[in-house]
């Protein structure tokens, strides 16, 4: 059995078509609508940022957008829930995926805590429009991974992770990585991947997630450099200065700004002097029209932090904390002309630990 | 399927009536692709079952692609 093997989710004929129809609206709502929606916003009076909210409440009585908003929060819905959805199926195979996650990991790969005291804000939303979250479910990492790899996932879009290790690594040779909020191991195998010795730590506060990660690296090459551990980011069970990288992929924007904050000090006190911070994440441009999708994305999707990202100033936040040179930029998570398809605005946050 | 936590168009009557036309289009593109199927497998050409995503695009365009030119 490959990793891409391990507890797949099978759809049956009627599943098949009804996500592939979910898929193609999707295409529709991200491409030809969203540019509809693009060239009716160019017209609209408030195109200056001080005056973002009078452009976002007229963008919001345009037909284009009262359609985009229903397709967006709707779509994602229906992918999971309903007669056809994949939390649907992945019940139907239930006892099957079940034994397989439960089944012993090898080596020294995983690390569970039972015990592990779940954040509010963790416990109290279903982040994605996922049906109960990735908390409690044994099997609630393989229907993400279903969800992720669907058409318009974002997670699971190919070649996305081993970018940004090439993007904030350049090539530079790293030794120890903790990837925080890993899922199902994606990150962690990218990090580990880029270079013989490097070894890499998934941390995640799903017990799912962390089981389904280290499952999925029994059949990688880099099987021996990587181990995941069920933690809060926040507060991780390792010593002062234990690693040169400390990175999260799309967490930020699902964390509020008091845990950014906790999850910033965390990582200047695991990383070495010198050490590297980044984070892949969402921010808003000052474009109006772009942060208003960005802002109605963190309602329609259930991603209610992103608001808190948005206001909160990263730099300073980073530099409070003593980093140094701290940088955010844009990232091309593909090679796609940019500004055609609806995309959340990717960005990478860096910052170093003074030597 | 869809609920009613979250609105977007101007009025109830809209909102309810764009969601039964998403959702029933669900329904007629899954018996589609049933009944595509099932005629394969009647007339012994299992290998021409349809290729659900080329056939969904198909459709979606078709029922719903003058969103776009609203």
């Amino acid at each position: 059995m490959t990793n891409t093997d391990f507890a797949r989710v099978t759809f049956d004929p009627q599943t098949e078509s009804f996500q592939a129809y979910v898929g193609e609206f999707r295409k529709l709502w991200a491409g030809a609508l969203y540019r509809t929606l693009r060239d009716q916003a160019r017209s609209l009076a408030h195109q200056d940022p001080a005056d973002f909210q009078a452009f976002d409440a007229e963008l919001r009585k345009l037909p284009a957008h009262q359609f985009f908003g229903w397709l967006e929060h709707n779509l994602q819905k229906m992918k999971y829930a309903g007669r056809f959805g994949i939390v649907g199926a992945a019940n139907a195979q239930r006892p099957e995926l079940e034994a397989q996650m439960s089944a012993p990991v090898g080596g020294n790969r995983l690390t569970e805590d039972a015990g592990l005291r779940i954040p509010h804000y963790y416990q109290e939303n279903d982040f994605h429009q996922h049906p109960g979250g990735l908390r409690e479910d044994p099997i609630a990492a393989v229907i993400y991974r279903e969800s992720a790899s669907a058409s318009g996932g974002v997670v699971g879009k190919a070649g996305l992770h081993a970018r940004y290790v090439e993007a904030v690594l350049n090539g530079r040779p790293v030794r120890n990585v903790i990837d925080i909020g890993c899922g199902y191991g994606r990150s962690t195998f990218a990090f580990a991947a880029s270079g013989p010795r490097t070894t890499a730590v998934g941390v995640d506060l799903s017990g799912s997630c962390v089981r389904l990660s280290a499952h999925l690296a029994e059949a990688r090459p880099e099987r021996e450099r990587v181990r995941f551990v069920q933690a809060d980011g926040v507060d991780v069970p390792f010593a002062d200065g234990a690693f040169d990288v400390f990175t999260s992929t799309m967490l930020l924007h699902e964390m509020p700004a008091s845990a950014i904050r906790e999850l910033i000090a965390e990582a200047f006190r695991v990383l070495e002097p010198g050490g590297l911070s980044a984070h892949l994440d969402f921010l808003p441009p000052p474009d109006n029209f772009l942060r208003s999708l960005y802002l109605g994305h963190s309602d329609r999707n259930a991603e209610p932090f992103m608001r808190e990202l948005a206001e909160m100033d990263i730099v300073a936040e980073h530099e409070k904390a003593g980093f140094v040179d701290v940088r955010i930029e844009p990232f091309a998570e593909d090679d796609q002309p940019k500004g055609e398809k609806w995309r959340l605005p990717w960005t990478v946050i860096r910052a170093r630990k003074p030597n | 399927m869809p609920d009613n936590q979250q609105t977007f168009f101007a009025d109830a009557v809209s909102e309810k009536l764009f969601e039964s036309l998403v959702a029933l289009a669900a329904e007629v593109h899954v018996l589609r692709d049933r009944v595509t199927r099932l005629e394969a497998s009647a007339t012994g050409q299992p290998a021409k079952t349809p290729d659900t995503a080329a056939s969904a695009e198909a459709f979606v365009q078709h029922v719903f692609g003058g969103l776009a030119r609203l």
